[in-house]
């Protein structure tokens, strides 16, 4: 009897665990293969600028001194992360630099370079929108940019102002770099200038721009360096170029964070925004 | 029980062994930084004849972020490609210091001068130039700074130079300045002013 009564238990609980085993498995499988499908590597070698999306729809060319009503905060939006259309008005380009393969510096705790530009650029991007000025990150995500790509796409849309950003050590508070041409720029050939001095039409208005976003940081008692630099690509941008380099300061405590960062990107709009109005005369003819 | 005069005995034993322990590592890592630095110093190339000069050389400082001239004695032999190379050599010898004021890592050194022209010239640097050069903006420019304007005052004359890296053309030296145009002099004399 005592058999007996164990075998009907075990006929119970045998199709029953049976029947519960179906279920998640026929709920489960589902989801986990749903989840390779998307999954990219975050460094894929030399991945390159998906140009080819979709554009999004943007409203028409924008008076830069009007505030952006209802426009995508702080780079959520896809709107806001792509380049606009040729000849769209004014706006800038933020460059955040290195990406993918590219760490650039190794800051304190591990933190790359690359991660710290694109976290800068978001933050100048938000400031600048604020403010009514259209702005663009060239490097969206962690990807591969080379030089030459970099300022190609920054020709090509033509950015108003390109803004290189960029993060090292050693020493306090941001660099601010104009550029400098390596060699007198060649007398322009018709509408055409060289590659290596494509900046050369655009040089003091760079300066001043320098020299406007280094005076709105050191009004904020942010310490700040003003250097003339022949920092890749700002030599090929066809358009008044600043690069901006965070320090990282002792300890490495200051640069990654987003008190820091956030007083910095504020500044560098603030210095952009007071420049506007110069640069937003006609500028010279640049290379095609 | 063990006599007390036993004990002591065994306890300055321990502690003899122990000090003499500690100074014996003391001693290696002594030996050991000492053979790093001659093979620092180890010539790559026959030293070359000429005469000894006192030549003023442009050096990075990274702790203050600043350049200052200083003095260094140098072999400099007559050809200009040969002058080319003692005036930078003697520039990255004070970088191979230890410690260094601007470190650029081991190896570190200027393989070939070409003379294209009187004016101009292409310096072939070892790969480690570019490869363990710290990636900063401002140390990468110090670095071009400090070499070109100790070219510019040793060897004069040339006006235009380009750094190749282990023979072949380099967009940065490290991720941010300029490695692959050709450097006019005087530019760079303008450059290197203000980071003195």
């Amino acid at each position: 009897m005592r058999w007996i009564s164990r075998w009907r238990g075990m006929l119970v609980a045998l199709p029953s665990g049976c029947a519960l085993l179906l279920i998640m498995v026929g709920a489960g499988v589902p989801s986990f293969q749903e989840q390779p499908k998307n999954t990219q590597q975050p460094g894929a070698p030399s991945q390159t600028r998906p140009r080819e999306e979709p554009r999004p729809t943007e409203p028409a060319a924008q008076n830069p001194a009007a505030p952006s009503s209802g426009a995508a905060p702080s780079g959520t939006g896809a709107s806001g992360t792509m380049p606009r259309p040729r000849n769209a008005g004014f706006f800038v380009m933020i460059d955040a630099g290195h990406g993918g393969d590219d760490r650039g510096a190794q800051l304190a705790n591990g933190t790359a370079e690359k991660d710290v530009t694109l976290a800068m650029a978001r933050r100048v991007k938000a400031e600048l929108q604020d403010r009514g000025i259209q702005a663009h990150l060239l490097r969206e995500s962690d990807y591969s940019l080379s030089l030459d790509q970099r300022a190609e796409i920054s020709n090509e849309q033509h950015a108003s102002v390109y803004v290189s950003i960029h993060a090292s050590p050693p020493g306090e508070g941001v660099r601010i770099y104009a550029p400098a041409l390596t060699s007198p720029a060649p007398a322009a050939a018709g509408r055409f200038l060289p590659w290596e001095s494509a900046q050369s039409v655009h040089l003091k208005r760079s300066q001043a721009l320098a020299r406007a976003v280094s005076t709105e940081l050191n009004r904020r008692g942010i310490p700040v360096a003003m250097i003339s630099a022949p920092l890749r690509p700002l030599n090929n941008i066809n358009a008044p170029a600043i690069g901006i380099e965070l320090v990282e300061g002792e300890g490495g405590r200051e640069i990654t964070s987003a008190r820091f960062q956030n007083s910095v990107a504020a500044n560098v709009a603030a210095g952009i925004a007071q420049m506007h109005s110069l640069m937003a005369q006609p500028q010279a003819e640049g290379p095609q | 029980m063990i006599p007390r005069h036993f004990q002591i005995t065994i306890a300055l034993l321990l502690a003899t062994v122990l000090i003499s322990g500690l100074y014996m590592i003391r001693i290696m890592q002594n030996e050991q930084a000492k053979t790093e630095r001659a093979t620092e110093d180890l010539p790559v190339t026959p030293p070359v004849a000429g005469r000894q000069e006192h030549i003023p050389i442009l050096v990075a400082y990274d702790e203050d972020r600043a350049l200052r001239w200083r003095e260094a004695v140098v072999f400099m032999p007559d050809d200009r490609s040969l002058r080319v190379r003692e005036a930078l050599r003697a520039v990255l010898a004070e970088y191979a210091q230890v410690p260094s004021p601007h470190p650029l890592g081991r190896g570190v050194d200027i393989k070939d001068i070409y003379m294209i022209n009187p004016e101009t010239v292409v310096i072939n640097t070892t790969p480690q130039f570019g490869d363990t050069h710290p990636s900063s903006a401002l140390l990468e420019e110090m670095t071009l700074a400090s070499l070109l304007e100790t070219l510019r005052v040793n060897v004069p004359g040339i006006a235009r130079v380009k750094f190749l890296v282990d023979g072949k053309e380099r967009e940065t030296l490290a991720g941010h300045i300029d490695l692959k145009s050709f450097y006019s002099l005087d530019t760079m004399e303008q450059m290197a002013k203000e980071l003195e």
